[in-house]
């Protein structure tokens, strides 16, 4: 490897580290919202604090995810690989699970990134 | 053995073996399974191939099996709504390698890993932009699995790159 090469290996472990530190789900602020878009326009927000269990219909079909006790995750998708279950629970502002088949992402969003009138259930 | 004389010749077989070998590498991959949780992290062994192309038939060349390989390699064991995003990393990553082989400042390892990150930022791009919205949660482990990815590729490269540059001459 030439020293560039090191240098460029490097600066982008670097740069993965510290977005990683960095990365939304590290912020302290507790998460208020559980945002929901599909196809990138918003279908729901939901109270994080509120059990509750949803349907989601992606472009392929219907998704479940659950909100339980301030986390969230999916529960059943119909994509084929499943990735946004093996995406896990999430409960900070800013992280995100993302279908990338079905179009959705669930995202939790803090208390002062939104209008409180903006609730639909 | 010198059986084909002409260069010419001997050039369109190593697009096809190449075209070859890579949708082979794309098969033995898609057996991986790799399970991170996010969506292209992998190795991109195929990626090989372009810099093999890219270090020994030339740019042009070079791109035209790459969109071979994609092509074939996508239908044949994935599906058409991942041809959108294999296409969109192939062309970014091969667009920013062949740049930073002509810089003359990298060597092939260097150029793989540029290839690796930039693949992958392709795809979240493409992902992003489908979904209306940047998908940074992904954003740290696709480029560390790039990098990674790159530097392993962009070693078996070099060591390809060597022996087929007796082929060629």
């Amino acid at each position: 490897m030439k020293r560039n090469d090191v240098i460029l290996l490097f600066g982008v472990l670097a740069a993965a580290l510290l977005l990683w530190v960095f990365r939304p789900g590290q912020r302290t602020e507790d998460g208020v919202w559980v945002l929901v878009r599909i196809k990138g326009a918003e279908y729901g927000r939901y109270a994080l604090s509120e059990d509750r269990t949803e349907e989601l219909p992606g472009v392929l079909g219907t998704n479940r995810f659950v909100i339980k006790d301030g986390t969230v995750w999916m529960e059943e998708a119909v994509c084929p690989d499943k990735y946004c279950i093996r995406q896990g629970v999430i409960s900070k502002a800013g992280q995100q699970i993302i279908c990338l088949p079905n179009s959705i992402i669930i995202e939790i969003i803090g208390g002062e990134e939104t209008g409180l009138d903006a609730i639909v259930s | 053995m010198r059986l084909y004389r002409s260069e010419r010749t001997r050039r369109v077989v190593l697009c096809g073996v190449l075209t070859a070998a890579a949708m082979v590498l794309a098969y033995v991959e898609s057996l991986i399974p790799l399970s991170v949780g996010v969506p292209g992290v992998k190795p991109g062994l195929a990626n090989i191939v372009s810099l093999c192309a890219l270090y020994t038939l030339g740019a042009g060349t070079a791109f035209g099996v790459l969109i071979a390989r994609i092509v074939l390699s996508t239908l044949t064991f994935r599906s058409m709504s991942a041809l959108l995003y294999s296409l969109a990393g192939g062309i970014l990553s091969f667009g920013v390698m062949w740049l930073c082989k002509r810089s003359k400042k990298f060597g092939i390892a260097g150029v793989g890993i540029a290839g690796g990150v930039t693949h992958n930022l392709g795809q979240l791009l493409v992902a992003s932009l489908l979904l209306g919205r940047a998908l940074t949660a992904w954003l740290p482990i696709l480029l560390l699995a790039g990098a990674v990815a790159g530097t392993v590729v962009g070693a078996a490269a070099a060591v390809t790159v060597k022996h087929l540059k007796k082929v060629l001459r």
